[in-house]
């Protein structure tokens, strides 16, 4: 099941076999052991299959983080951007010091209609214009380093 | 931030942009068992061919997993069974013709350097060991990127004093006929007690008999992210001990170990089989760029200058509390897993040397506490083979007797002395030519034969 956050995925696994376990069991409390294997079995297979296409699409998330000198426009310009390119924004934050700003966006990559080289490209450049910089990563980086 | 908090994100980001968080060695192992055939052109030819074949997409698949993901991959490399064994059946005399092989395979994959021109002679020599060490004198003067190492010496097997002493023959044949680039072809060459398998870091980079048929091993970060860190903590102001900069360091060497684990999986994942994915080797590697510097990190301890009373037990610290971080963040650690201290490559060093503060007795005591030994050390041209040789039985027997790995890649450079300097650029630095003692083992080291196996081989 481990594909980009194996943790996630197991307590998702384990979530859907209680809640699908749960379901028969309340209709039916005299079912056999053996039908409960095959929810069981039928469970993990489908969980097992949404892993492995979350691990063909190289995980779902990017992390994109723009830092420049805070100037009108850029958060338009990158959401913009990341819009065109058919990404869509899960979550915003930004800090701004001494007129400096760090924007982080997390994008949900997984319906993309240009490949992921391309839409960093796409992104680099449309916040070059503004004399900002942007550095787009797998969330998988920023799990790594900062999840045990 | 409902994902991360955010300064958790820029942690990432300042480590990335900031303080050179790379990975500095993606190393694909290579098995060529299956290339020994009974001539030395058919030998070469299966070497290249296979190599062609089993690496074609190495480098475009590191660029893509380092696009994808944002962290740098510094180098992409290359290494082989050890070719001893691969160019033995062919009975050839001499084996420049497969170094030949290596080297096209690596240009034309584009791969900067391929380790494994190798013999493993800890115990004895046969005829095809020979005949790859008479080779290494002409082999790396006529290649660019063939690295050759020879393990002279393991703990279970003892030294072979024979193959020591060739070994400073060897190199100081090595500095001659690579003499108009002031012996440059030393820097490829290293001289190994307790050689590691799994190495992915040249020039001693091999892949050992007994791996598989092709391995990702990768060598972690360098020590620019863990200098970022040690200084930050010292100009936090926050009451600092030496625990307080040993937690640091394991802090930081877990961060960077994890991002070199998921870049070596992600990488060997891609490729598919045969490749799989080996180990991470958790050294911290410096390059010559200022601030990516062992001694650096000491000097933030507080140690004035490398070499310095008191830089043994900051390196120690240092070297363990890397270990201490690594392996907790890495299911498979592996390689030579210290700390480097190449002279040459390593600016902070090259400055302690001339300066006075590191000599070559200093960086012999280090090599007990970290990894790998007498690193890129430049010596007088006119120093004698068996003085080279005598060297290398002293930080050999630190190895042997420890259990450990240490190496020496020395260079005497040619018509130089000690004092004066010589610039070799790219990632090998500038060399400081060090003085040697004037007192000579000759009558020590010419004796020949074993030293026994230390007590420490008896474990059973």
């Amino acid at each position: 099941v481990a594909a980009g956050d194996p943790e996630a995925e197991i307590r998702e696994l384990v979530a859907r076999v209680t809640r699908a376990v749960a379901d028969r069991a309340g209709a039916d409390v005299a079912r056999s052991r053996g039908d409960l294997a095959a929810i069981v079995a039928s469970e993990v297979a489908a969980a097992v299959a949404a892993g492995e296409k979350a691990r063909a699409s190289g995980g779902r998330r990017a992390v994109v983080t723009t830092t420049g000198r805070n100037a009108k426009g850029v958060v338009a310009k990158i959401a913009q951007a990341i819009a065109d390119a058919g990404g869509d924004i899960l979550d915003i934050s930004q800090t701004l010091v001494a007129g400096y700003f760090t924007m982080i966006i997390v994008v949900d990559t997984a319906d993309l209609e240009i490949s992921f080289a391309d839409f960093k490209a796409g992104l680099v450049r449309a916040v070059a214009a503004l004399g900002a910089e942007c550095l787009v990563m797998h969330e998988d980086v920023v799990n790594a380093l900062q999840r045990v | 931030m409902a994902f991360w908090e955010s300064s958790e994100v820029r942690e990432v980001l300042r480590m990335i942009e900031s303080e050179s968080l790379d990975v500095r060695a993606v190393t694909m192992g290579v098995s060529l068992r299956d290339c020994a055939a009974d001539t030395l052109d058919a030998t070469a030819a299966r070497i290249y061919e296979k190599l062609m074949r089993v690496a074609e997409r190495l480098t475009a698949t590191t660029a893509a997993v380092q696009a994808d993901f944002a962290v740098p991959i510094t180098n992409t490399r290359l290494s082989v069974t050890p070719l001893a064994l691969v160019t033995e059946a062919s009975r050839a005399p001499r084996v420049v013709k497969a170094a030949e092989a290596l080297d096209r395979a690596a240009r034309e994959l584009g791969v900067d350097y391929i380790g494994g021109f190798s013999a493993l002679v800890e115990k004895g020599m046969t005829a095809g060991d020979r005949a790859l060490l008479d080779s290494i004198p002409e082999a790396l003067a006529v290649t660019e990127r063939v690295c050759a190492s020879v393990n002279v010496a393991s703990t279970r097997a003892g030294i072979n004093g024979d193959a020591v002493l060739e070994m400073g023959r060897v190199v100081k044949a090595l500095a001659e006929t690579t003499a108009r680039e002031g012996g440059i072809g030393c820097a490829k060459l290293v001289t190994f007690a307790n050689i590691p398998d799994d190495n992915p870091f040249v020039a001693g980079a091999m892949h050992g008999v007994g791996e598989g048929e092709c391995v990702i091993n990768v060598g972690c970060s360098g020590p620019g992210v863990v200098l970022s860190a040690i200084r930050r903590l010292r100009a936090g102001g926050a009451p600092c001990d030496l625990a307080a900069v040993a937690d640091t360091v394991k802090r930081m060497a877990f961060k960077v170990t994890r991002a070199g684990e998921l870049i070596g999986r992600e990488v060997a994942r891609r490729l598919g089989p045969p490749a799989r994915f080996g180990i991470v080797d958790l050294s911290l590697a410096p390059t010559p760029a200022v601030g990516d510097s062992v001694a650096e990190i000491l000097e933030a301890m507080g140690i004035e200058k490398a070499g310095a009373p008191g830089t043994v037990a900051a390196l120690a610290l240092l070297t363990d509390a890397v270990k201490k971080g690594g392996v907790m963040a890495s299911s498979h650690v592996g390689g030579l897993s210290g700390a480097f201290i190449p002279v040459s490559e390593d600016a902070g060093m090259v400055a302690a040397a001339r300066a006075g503060a590191l000599s070559l007795e200093r960086l012999e005591t280090m090599s007990a506490v970290c990894s790998v030994g007498l690193d890129m050390v430049a010596v007088p041209g006119d120093t004698s083979a068996e003085t080279v040789a005598a060297i290398i039985a002293d930080e050999i027997a630190i190895g042997v007797f420890n259990n450990k790995a240490t190496a020496v890649r020395i260079i005497p450079v040619p018509g130089k002395k000690a004092g004066e300097s010589v610039v070799y650029g790219g990632l090998l630095g500038e060399a400081y030519v060090q003085e040697v003692s004037r007192f000579r083992a000759d009558a020590f080291i010419t004796l020949g034969g074993r030293v026994p196996a230390p007590l420490l081989a008896l474990r059973n």
